[in-house]
C-alpha cells in the first residue's frame, strides 16, 4: 500500500524518511525522560549523615534522640553532633545554607529577633521551630537537712556578691541561711553549682538569681540591662560558692555539711534514691506537673531547629536526608511522650497533650517559624 | 377632689401615727408590714449595662487600682490579670492615665520605658505571658498579650527604640507605639547637660595627675582630727 497525504498525494521517500526521523526522535526523547524519572525522585545530596549542634544543657537529648533515631532509621551514617555554647551554637547553625553548615540545632533558649535576622541575612529562611521536651533547675540539699525551702529572693540574698542596704549596694557578709531570712534555719550558706560557663551555671543564673533580684525596687531602678544583670548574677567570692562538674554535684552536696544547697535536675533527684531533697522554691515543690503547668520558675524548653532549605533538593541536589524524620521522631509521643524516651532517659518533663499535638502537627506540615 | 384630701392626709398622717405609738406597747405582728419594702430597682437598663461595660473594661486594663486580696504577690509575682503587670515585666511604667470628659468621652493610657531587659527578662515575660494565655483565654485577654508582645518585637529593633506605648480605651480603642532612632540628636538642653558632664570630666583629669604618686586621700573626713587637749599635747 502505497502512503499517501491527507489531499490524496502521495508522500515522498524523503518525507518518509523525515517522518521517521521525527518518530524516532520523540521515542528516543520519551525513552530520555522515563530513564531521567527515578532521578528525578531520588536526588543528590552534598552530605550522607545529618549534622546536628547542641548546647551544653541539651546535650544529653540531642544524643538520646541520635542513638533512637539510628536505631530505628535506616540511616547511611550516624549523625554528627557537635556540642557549643548557645550563642556559638545559634551563629553556626545561621551561617547559611549548604553541605557545609549544620541541619539541626537543640538548644533551650529560643531564637530571638536579632537571631533572627542574622539567619535571615545569611540566607536562612525557613526554619522549623518544634518544643520537645521541658528541662528544669532543682535546688537540692542532702535528705533530712532543716533547710527544705527557699525564695528566689533568699537565694539571690545568701549567694549574691552584693545586697542592698537601704539605697545602696553593700557586700554580702551573712554567714547562716537564718541571717538571711528569720525563718531559715542557723546552717552555714554554701552553694554548690555548676562550673562557670556550663549550661546549669547558666539557668541558675538566669532563672534563680534574676529572679531572686528581678522585683527588687533598687534593682528595678537600674536602666541598663547589662549592668542590673550583673548586680544580680555575680556571687560572692569568699569561698562559699563550690564549682563542680554537673554530674558531680550530687556526689559533693552529700558530702558537705548541712545548710549546703546545690543546682541539679528534677532527674538527678530521682536517680539519687532519696538520698537528695528538692528544695521549694517559692512555695512550689519541683514536680512533672508544677513544670508543666509553668508554676515552677526554673523550667526551660528543649527546642528544635531545623533548616527546611536543607530538606528539599533543588536542581536535583538537596543537602541531606532525614531533617524530617528526625524531627517527626523527636515530636513522636514515644519520644517526647509523658514515658517516651526524653522522659525516662534524659530527664525532660513531656509537654501538656495539646501542645504535643500542636508540635507534631507543625513537624507534618513543616510549617516555618512565624515570629 | 374629695378622695385626693384623703389620700394626702392619709400620707401624711400615717407616718405621724406611727411614730406617735407608745414605745411600751407590744410589738405588732409581723404579718402586718408598716411600710412596704420597696421593689428591686432594675438593672438591666441600657445604662446600667454600659456602665457595666465600662468598669470592665477599666478592669481589664486596671486602670484603677484593682489589686484584690487574691491578687496579692506570690514570689513576686502578681495574678496574671494585672496588664500593667505584665507592662511592668516588660520593662514599661504607667507614666500618664489620659481623661477626657466631654461629648466623647476619652480614656488611654500611656507607658514609658523603665528598664532595657535581659535575655532572662525576655524569656519570663514569655512564661508569663504563656501563662497568662492559659488563665486568661478570653479576647481581651489575647488584646493584652498582642499589645505586650508587639512591644517586646518592637524594642528589639536594633536601630530603633521605644520610647513611648500610648494605649487608647475611648473613645476608640488604639495602641500607639512611639519609636526613635537610638543615636537621634540630642535636644537642647540634653546637648548641653552632655557638654557640662563632659567639661568636668576634663577638669578632673587634668586635676587627677597631680595626685598620682601620693598615698594621701582627696579629702579627709573632719571627724579624723580628733581634738587634742592641753596635757595630751604636753606628753606629746
Amino acid at each position: 500500500m502505497k502512503s499517501t497525504t491527507k489531499r490524496g498525494r502521495p508522500m515522498s521517500t524523503e518525507s518518509l524518511s523525515r517522518g521517521r526521523v521525527f518518530l524516532a526522535l520523540c521515542s528516543a526523547f520519551a525513552m530520555l525522560v522515563c530513564a531521567a524519572q527515578p532521578a528525578a525522585t531520588a536526588p543528590r545530596t552534598e552530605r550522607d549523615a545529618l549534622w546536628i549542634l547542641a548546647s551544653g544543657s541539651t546535650a544529653h537529648a540531642a544524643r538520646e534522640l541520635i542513638e533512637g533515631f539510628s536505631a530505628t532509621h535506616q540511616v547511611p551514617a550516624r549523625p554528627r553532633l557537635d556540642i557549643l555554647l548557645t550563642p556559638q551554637a545559634f551563629e553556626a547553625f545561621c551561617s547559611g545554607i549548604g553541605g557545609a553548615t549544620p541541619d539541626i540545632l537543640i538548644t533551650s533558649r529560643r531564637v530571638t529577633p536579632a537571631t533572627r535576622d542574622y539567619c535571615r541575612s545569611q540566607g536562612v529562611t525557613e526554619i522549623v521551630e518544634v518544643r520537645i521536651g521541658i528541662g528544669s533547675l532543682v535546688l537540692a540539699t542532702k535528705n533530712g537537712d532543716p533547710l527544705n525551702a527557699l525564695s528566689s529572693e533568699d537565694v539571690w540574698r545568701a549567694i549574691g556578691a552584693e545586697v542592698v542596704r537601704g539605697e545602696e549596694f553593700v557586700l554580702n557578709r551573712a554567714r547562716t541561711w537564718r541571717e538571711v531570712s528569720p525563718g531559715l534555719p542557723d546552717s552555714e550558706i554554701r552553694l554548690v553549682t555548676d562550673v562557670a560557663g556550663g549550661s546549669s551555671r547558666s539557668y541558675f543564673e538566669d532563672l534563680v538569681l534574676q529572679a531572686g533580684c528581678r522585683h527588687n525596687p533598687a534593682i528595678m531602678l537600674i536602666f541598663e540591662a547589662g549592668y542590673r544583670r550583673s548586680k544580680c548574677v555575680t556571687m560572692r567570692p569568699d569561698g562559699r560558692i563550690i564549682e563542680r562538674r554537673m554530674h558531680d554535684i550530687p556526689g559533693e552536696i552529700l558530702r558537705a555539711p548541712p545548710g549546703t544547697i546545690g543546682t541539679v535536675t528534677l532527674a538527678q533527684v530521682r536517680a539519687s534514691g532519696g538520698t537528695l531533697a528538692a528544695l521549694k522554691l517559692d512555695d512550689v515543690v519541683p514536680s512533672n506537673a508544677t513544670i508543666v503547668s509553668l508554676d515552677y520558675l526554673p523550667t526551660f524548653n528543649v527546642i528544635l531547629y531545623a533548616k527546611r532549605q536543607h530538606s528539599r533538593a533543588s536542581n536535583g541536589v538537596g543537602v541531606v536526608r532525614g531533617i524530617r524524620e528526625f524531627s517527626t521522631f523527636a515530636a513522636s509521643e514515644q519520644v517526647s511522650g509523658p514515658d517516651g524516651r526524653l522522659s525516662t532517659n534524659a530527664g525532660l518533663v513531656a509537654l501538656s497533650p495539646d501542645e504535643r499535638v500542636r508540635q507534631r502537627r507543625t513537624v507534618a506540615n513543616q510549617s516555618i517559624m512565624s515570629r | 377632689m374629695r378622695f385626693i384630701l384623703i389620700l394626702a392626709a392619709s400620707i401624711l398622717m400615717g407616718p405621724l401615727t406611727v411614730a406617735a405609738q407608745p414605745n411600751n406597747t407590744p410589738p405588732q405582728p409581723r404579718t402586718v408590714p408598716g411600710i412596704p419594702l420597696q421593689d428591686l430597682q432594675s438593672d438591666d437598663s441600657l445604662l446600667e449595662r454600659l456602665d457595666r461595660v465600662w468598669e470592665g473594661v477599666k478592669g481589664l486594663f486596671s486602670v484603677t487600682s484593682t489589686i484584690n486580696a487574691t491578687s496579692q504577690m506570690r514570689g513576686g509575682r502578681q495574678e496574671d490579670n494585672d496588664f500593667r503587670w505584665l507592662m511592668n515585666i516588660a520593662g514599661y511604667k504607667l507614666k500618664e492615665i489620659e481623661s477626657t470628659v466631654g461629648l466623647i468621652p476619652g480614656l488611654g493610657l500611656n507607658f514609658a520605658v523603665a528598664r532595657e531587659l535581659t535575655e532572662a527578662d525576655r524569656d519570663f515575660v514569655e512564661r508569663e505571658l504563656d501563662r497568662h494565655s492559659r488563665l486568661n483565654p478570653g479576647p481581651i485577654g489575647a488584646i493584652q498579650r498582642s499589645i505586650v508582645y508587639g512591644v517586646l518585637e518592637a524594642s528589639d529593633m536594633g536601630k530603633y527604640g521605644i520610647e513611648k506605648v500610648e494605649i487608647d480605651l475611648l473613645p476608640l480603642p488604639k495602641v500607639k507605639i512611639l519609636m526613635a532612632p537610638v543615636d537621634a540628636p540630642l535636644s537642647l538642653e540634653a546637648s548641653r547637660v552632655l557638654r557640662a558632664i563632659e567639661r568636668l570630666n576634663s577638669s578632673i583629669n587634668t586635676l587627677m595627675p597631680r595626685q598620682r604618686g601620693t598615698q594621701l586621700p582627696l579629702w579627709i573626713p573632719e571627724d579624723a582630727f580628733v581634738p587634742i587637749s592641753v596635757p595630751d599635747a604636753r606628753r606629746l
